[in-house]
């Protein structure tokens, strides 16, 4: 009987374990060992090289993944100055009736369509515009701004609407678990709101706010949606460079980016992990 | 309370409303326009002016019919695997000691990029020589979907107290008796969630799509190319119609968890 439990267990455990490493850990390996495989025709072959990396260098792909690093961490800083007080808001000040409509609120963007909210952009940043009619209206403009769409200020602005939310979640989460015995004590002891917030809320929920920032860096920078969209024309990111260069059979040079990328991903997760501790996010399902 | 926690306050609830009009008002504006006759970008000027033209325009697409036969299959089958293997997932985790390894695996994918994702799946599949097909991008979209889906999941198996199930098995029942009896009612909200963010998760997805699909373009890929294309209004039609698939589906969840509410089964 025990035995026949324990193959139950087995069962149930493996298929989603599997599933994960088997599609969503293994392919990731393969692709950093291939960047120091030798480009063939149409392929590449078992040969330690790392010509990819020096492309990268020589032939000054490092740029644009500069100033996509640039565009993502200038995203990320906005969204955690704006999605902050937003959780704060959400978690400390209104009533729990309110704080679960506002927080389904915040949920229905992740369930519509990514590249529709996208696009729905233009319908305000362009030359006819709702911020353009809006300003004119005004009068604080004359002639509409050329400059709004199609520009680096709109794929800054369609970032920022895309992963505003998953900045908001995981700090309330962590604000969750500070609990509000702490935040009264700090205040019975006369200690004013800022110094409160200072001294003692923030350091308690740094692993929301590590957690929020790697997510909204991360998805910034894998997103093409927001620069193929509304960047200007010309105007062009890692995740383009990524998908030409795969268009153009250039393996090992786009598996080196993408190691690249997962190099700074992964290591911002051990950073995280180590001195935000951001397991402790997910406690409360252990 | 003193004038400065006020005006605090005040200031928190009007960033709070303006970062929801950020989010909201571009497609809520979109939603509007698809209703205009003309082919101007405007808000139709009067109720009476509101057309369904342009959704009428969209019958006329050659390539749009297979497409959303498409997306609704991939959908489908990704809301099948991803609630199944949730289920799993969360009756696994209970029996588990180091539990933190298995969530930690479960929701790994969500810190991967999802350009790097749809890129090393694709050499992936060419390494074991399978070609791309409906199957290729359903196997993307369950990796996409599982750690949200996993974490309803999840939450949902946490009001599930371990005494529950001994009792049932002290007074006889079967694994299987005790599964269907005990286990499943009282988390079923959390793999009906699943099955929700399956498919729209799949529905909205697009890069991983665009990477793993064969011949058969999905809905959210067929719509990119109209975009960027600079097409006629009908792709606010298009933009309008997907738009509102999710939201029914939105409203059908809220309507199944108001009324049916479990143990401790909330979403949020």
């Amino acid at each position: 009987m025990k035995s026949r439990e324990r193959i139950l267990f087995f069962i149930q455990l493996l298929p989603p374990a599997l599933f994960v490493i088997v599609l969503g850990v293994f392919p990731l390996i393969l692709i950093i060992i291939w960047s120091f495989w030798e480009p063939t025709t149409y392929w590449i072959r078992p040969n330690l090289t790392i010509g990819a990396y020096e492309k990268f260098f020589i032939l000054e792909r490092y740029v644009t993944f500069l100033k996509t690093l640039r565009v993502s961490v200038t995203v990320t800083f906005f969204a955690l100055m704006i999605g902050y007080p937003i959780a704060y808001f959400v978690r400390r000040v209104v009533s729990e009736r309110y704080r679960n409509v506002l927080l389904f609120v915040f949920v229905i963007p992740f369930f519509l369509s990514y590249i529709v909210r996208v696009f729905s952009l233009r319908l305000i940043l362009g030359r006819y515009g709702v911020i353009n009619n809006l300003l004119m209206w005004i009068g604080l403009i004359s002639e509409p701004l050329e400059r709004l769409l199609f520009s680096e200020v709109a794929v800054h602005i369609g970032l920022l609407s895309s992963y505003l939310p998953f900045m908001v979640f995981p700090i309330v989460l962590s604000i969750d678990r500070v609990g509000d015995s702490v935040i009264e004590a700090s205040q019975d002891l006369g200690a004013t709101f800022i110094h409160t917030l200072i001294r003692v809320i923030i350091p308690l929920t740094k692993p929301g706010i590590f957690a929020g920032c790697i997510f909204v860096f991360v998805s910034s920078l894998g997103s093409t949606v927001e620069w193929d969209l509304l960047g200007g024309v010309g105007e062009f990111a890692t995740p383009q460079m990524l998908e030409s260069l795969m268009t153009a059979l250039k393996f090992p040079s786009a598996f080196a980016i993408s190691t690249l990328i997962l190099a700074l991903t992964m290591g911002a997760l051990v950073l995280g992990f180590k001195f935000a501790r951001i397991g402790e996010l997910f406690e409360t399902l252990e | 309370m003193g004038r400065g926690t006020l005006l605090r306050k005040a200031c928190l609830w009007a960033l709070t409303m303006l970062a929801l009009m950020f989010v909201f008002l571009p497609s809520t504006y979109l939603l509007v326009i698809s209703f205009e006759p003309s082919e101007l970008e405007k808000v139709p000027t009067s109720f009476s002016d509101f057309s369904l033209r342009w959704y009428i325009r969209l019958f006329h697409q050659e390539r749009l019919p297979a497409a959303i036969r498409q997306s609704v299959m991939v959908g489908l089958l990704t809301a099948a695997i991803t609630s199944f293997l949730s289920l799993l997932s969360g009756m696994a985790y209970r029996g588990l000691r180091k539990k933190s390894y298995f969530l930690g695996l479960l929701i790994f994918p969500i810190f991967v990029p999802g350009i790097i994702v749809a890129l090393s799946l694709s050499v992936f599949f060419r390494l074991i020589h399978v070609r791309s097909s409906m199957y290729t991008v359903v196997l993307g979209h369950v990796l996409y979907a599982l750690p949200y889906a996993a974490i309803v999941t999840l939450v949902s198996f946490s009001g599930l107290k371990e005494g529950f199930i001994e009792a049932a098995r002290d007074l006889g029942a079967s694994g299987f008796r005790a599964f269907k009896d005990i286990i499943f009612p009282l988390t079923k909200g959390g793999v009906f969630g699943a099955a929700l963010f399956g498919f729209l998760l799949s529905l909205n997805e697009f890069i991983r799509a665009y990477f793993l699909s064969g011949y058969q373009e999905t809905l959210s890929i067929y719509m990119f190319g109209q975009m960027k294309g600079g097409a006629d209004p009908s792709i606010y039609a298009l933009a309008g119609f997907i738009l509102l698939i999710s939201i029914f589906f939105v409203f059908l969840a809220l309507i199944y968890y108001s009324f049916v509410r479990h143990s401790s089964g909330s979403l949020a």
